[in-house]
């Protein structure tokens, strides 16, 4: 984190929860290559746009946003590569509006990734994400679940 | 639970083996904690952390939840009640990823991005092509291609076959491990 703030790059800093970093590298079976593919994807979030109209203009940044949790701005990245052999591999987002007292650009927050099977999210993997986010905003946005 | 412990596990054998410094502490997993320990980390809670903790135990007991939503609850509830270990363990994963310009195996990635970079830059000087023809090519906008030309990222797989579909190349000309 201290050597992205120092070189600053996009518009957001790409932070991943425990969470993230654990589900990460147990679905690469540890080995640093694909640890690293993965988490080259997973940073070009940074780019993430900004602009008024949301206009991408962007063909590589493949998301879509999570229906239920759409209010919470929680969104999945596509990643278009196997990961460590597995296709389908989604990293899941939160997109914060407020950056954190002293640092120069908002986050988005990794909350999990995994290798998605099913078509659906469930209800109960929705209340998980869900729950990522609350500790997010409870430790680092005062509580502020709009942050 | 024992997944949460498999996945550390994991984390700790990668750290292990590209620091290798010294023996990292054990991680605290929901079936090593004890219910003293448990009690003591919920009581210094703040209400809105254990107003999280009761959903995230909730969703931990219900018989229907899936495997999926489980770990991420189990792992969420570990951060919850034990901030202090998770933080060690981002501060690690932090200064794994500060030895990344330093790792062959990160290297080998950045190499292959910027021979597709390259490889297309050389194609489009060699048929007089701007950014802007192949971006009416691929269908998208001349930032778009240049964003792809231009910056330190890594492409999707359907990214490089669009720019091999525009530019009328085999994606491996452009992708040297491309897989069809």
């Amino acid at each position: 984190m201290k050597k992205q703030i120092k070189e600053v790059v996009g518009n957001y800093i790409v932070e991943p929860t425990p969470n993230a970093v654990a589900k990460g590298v147990s679905l690469c079976d540890s080995h640093p290559r694909e640890i690293w593919r993965l988490r080259r994807h997973a940073f070009k979030l940074a780019y993430w746009p900004t602009g008024p109209n949301g206009d991408f203009g962007e063909p590589d940044i493949d998301y879509y946003d999570l229906k239920a949790l759409r209010a919470h701005r929680i969104s999945a990245l596509r990643i278009d590569e196997k990961i460590n052999g597995f296709n389908n591999v989604r990293v899941i987002f939160f997109r914060s509006n407020t950056p954190i007292y002293g640092e120069p650009l908002p986050r988005i927050w990794l909350l999990d990734t995994f290798q998605k099977k099913s078509r659906r999210y469930t209800p109960h993997q929705q209340k998980a994400l869900l729950a990522v986010k609350k500790l997010i905003c409870i430790r680092h946005y005062n509580g502020d679940q709009n942050a | 639970m024992t997944e949460y412990r498999y996945q550390n596990h994991h984390l700790f054998k990668l750290y292990r083996c590209i620091m290798s410094g010294p023996a990292l502490p054990e991680v605290p997993t929901l079936d090593t904690i004890s219910t003293r320990q448990y009690l003591h980390a919920y009581q210094e809670c703040s209400d809105e952390v254990r107003e999280l903790v009761q959903e995230l135990f909730e969703l931990i007991s219900d018989p229907e939840c899936d495997e999926e939503a489980k770990h991420t609850a189990e792992s969420t509830l570990v951060e919850a009640l034990f901030p202090g270990v998770t933080a060690d363990l981002m501060d690690n994963d932090r200064t794994l990823m500060s030895l990344a310009e330093t790792a062959p195996e990160y290297q080998e990635l950045v190499a292959e991005e910027e021979a597709f970079r390259t490889s297309v830059k050389e194609i489009m000087d060699a048929r007089g092509l701007t950014q802007g023809d192949l971006a009416e090519l691929i269908g998208c906008s001349q930032p778009a291609v240049s964003n792809v030309l231009n910056r330190p990222c890594r492409p999707q797989m359907r990214t490089v076959k669009k720019f091999a579909v525009a530019l009328g190349v085999e994606p491996i000309e452009l992708w040297a491990e491309w897989q069809s």
